[in-house]
């Protein structure tokens, strides 16, 4: 079947079509079509949606569309990324047409977006606490302590409701100190780097411990090793951290764009 | 501190969930993409380290069901 139809990867700030060396998705030559200030980094294909019965073909996929990216960020310091599996297709004008008209029709969104992510990678930082610890550390709290002493010398029965309303009191200072520190990380993270937002995966990963935040964070190389330094600093028993990425900017992309 | 051993699974994420979308009338739409929820949750279990973990438990309500012909998770095995 002819390619009648284009795969997008992203979109860089470049004035001018060309080949690229780099190969795609299935090996498929990639090059840049131009309008105005901007480029789309495509590759010639048909009017199908890539997808497999297999699932390490698909996860392939995935991983070919994001090295473009990749190196995309390398070569033209960042790229505004597609979601997977974008097909411009042939309407009354051609996929080609298409592509210039929307660039051109876009041109002032892409502007304010390569503003806020030319130079920045976008990180997964998840935030985990390990509750058992964390009580041990606040068990010095006055509520606590005025609670465990409110049991001295009462009878078995009293002692029974005493004691479960120490429980719920207890639980309600641990989500107070939980609430206290998720909006304490969350602030001291976006005060370091260029933009954070709590992450709305659908993935759950390690769920033997307990989250306390899952951010996506927008960052440059001094802002990154910023947040490292500012996390290293608050890991210990109670807290631990995950970091994935750098990945192309797709959190923050979405929402001005569409 | 970890790093990037979470970096496939969060990179699937952010692939299939998120970056630019463009206008439906220019593009093979979502919705008529087979990419189905058993091929997803595959694509994700196929990473190994991840088997061990809970993944994808919500996945389910990320994919219109009334695209997908029968249920394809009770016709898969996952191989661990």
């Amino acid at each position: 079947m002819a390619d009648d139809a284009l795969y997008v990867y992203g979109i860089i700030k470049f004035g001018f079509d060309f080949d690229w060396k780099e190969k795609g998705i299935n090996g498929e030559n990639v090059y840049a079509i131009n309008q105005g200030d901007f480029s789309a980094l495509v590759h010639d294909c048909e009017e199908k949606a890539y997808t497999s019965e297999d699932p390490n073909k698909i996860k392939e996929l995935i991983v070919s569309h994001n090295r473009i990216l990749d190196k995309a960020m390398e070569v033209f310091n960042c790229v505004i990324p597609l979601h997977f599996n974008t097909i411009i297709k042939k309407t009354e004008t051609s996929p080609q047409l298409n592509l210039k008209k929307w660039l051109e029709n876009e041109n002032d969104r892409l502007e304010r977006l390569w503003g806020k992510v030319k130079g920045m990678r976008e990180y997964g930082i998840r935030i985990y606490y390990d509750k058992d610890k964390l009580m041990q550390e606040i068990s010095a709290d006055e509520g606590i302590k005025e609670s465990e002493e409110n049991m001295e010398g009462k009878s078995t029965g009293l002692k029974y409701l005493l004691q479960a309303k120490a429980k719920s009191k207890i639980d309600e200072i641990i989500q107070n100190k939980i609430n206290n520190f998720k909006q304490k990380f969350y602030a001291d993270i976006k005060a370091i780097s260029g933009d954070a937002m709590l992450s709305n995966s659908r993935i759950s990963i390690d769920e033997e411990k307990d989250i306390l935040l899952n951010l996506s964070i927008l960052a440059d190389k001094q802002q990154f090793e910023k947040i490292i330094r500012t996390l290293e600093r608050k890991e210990g028993k109670v807290f631990s951290f995950q970091i994935a990425g750098p990945f192309a900017p797709y959190s923050f992309v979405q929402n001005e764009a569409q | 501190m970890k790093h990037n051993n979470t970096g496939i699974v969060e990179l699937i994420d952010r692939a299939l969930n998120k970056g630019v979308i463009l206008n439906a009338d220019l593009i093979v739409t979502v919705a008529d993409v087979p990419l189905l929820a058993a091929n997803l949750k595959l694509a994700l279990a196929s990473v190994e380290t991840m088997l061990k973990y809970g993944v994808m438990n919500d996945w389910l309500t990320a994919v219109p069901l009334d695209k997908v012909e029968s249920n394809p998770i009770e016709s898969v095995e996952i191989k661990n």
